[in-house]
């Protein structure tokens, strides 16, 4: 059966940057809200819940667990 | 019998200049009701599924729903706390790929990582270092 290719979007199609650490909504690949608190973001008027709500790591540091 | 269809999903990054790792984003939905995609990388070396503590407050888990359990991590032990009661997750491109998993939520955690023992037990994973891509074939 065919390869098929899924989730060749980035995250975001904006630099998440500024954003290291914190939450972020997203929708349609933009940020349009963040915070530190992700249930609190949840509950802002105007979030829908086809909304992304990610965490952004605050580093680029190895990922090891066992 | 029918064949499973493999999935082949490129690499990708938080931020542009950060390594690139095979995230991949699940529809998550915890106890609570709740549900929403989250990116977490595909690890072979994390014998469950793991999430950074804040999505525990996300999906409904409280005191009463988790357990605290020591884990292992490259630099020693940590606390996380584990789901008694499970979520359920699946591939959004595959939507009858749906199965039960009880995170474990960590502090001082920032990445998902989907573990051998759940997501593992649901997909065969072929990682691609060379070329930055990671298949997925439904079991």
């Amino acid at each position: 059966m065919n390869l098929k290719t899924i989730q060749t979007e980035q995250i975001s199609a904006d630099d998440l940057t500024p954003y290291r650490g914190k939450w972020v909504v997203i929708r349609d690949g933009r940020v349009i809200e963040s915070g530190l608190d992700p249930v609190e973001l949840r509950n802002r008027p105007g979030i829908l819940s086809a909304d992304r709500i990610i965490l952004v790591p605050s580093r680029d540091s190895k990922v090891l667990f066992l | 019998m029918s064949e499973s269809q493999p999935f082949s999903i490129p690499y990708r990054t938080f931020v542009e200049g950060d390594t690139p790792r095979p995230y991949l984003y699940l529809l998550v939905t915890g106890i609570n009701g709740q549900s929403g995609p989250i990116p977490g990388i595909v690890d072979s070396g994390a014998d469950s599924t793991s999430l950074p503590f804040a999505y525990a407050d996300l999906m409904g888990y409280d005191d009463s729903t988790l357990v605290e359990e020591i884990f292992g991590q490259a630099e020693g032990t940590g606390i996380g706390y584990k789901a008694i009661k499970p979520s359920i997750a699946f591939v959004p491109e595959i939507p009858d790929s749906s199965f039960e998993f009880f995170p474990q939520f960590i502090r001082n955690s920032d990445t998902a990582l989907w573990g051998r023992m759940d997501f593992m037990m649901h997909f065969e994973v072929t990682i691609q270092e060379f070329n930055q891509v990671f298949t997925i074939l439904p079991i």
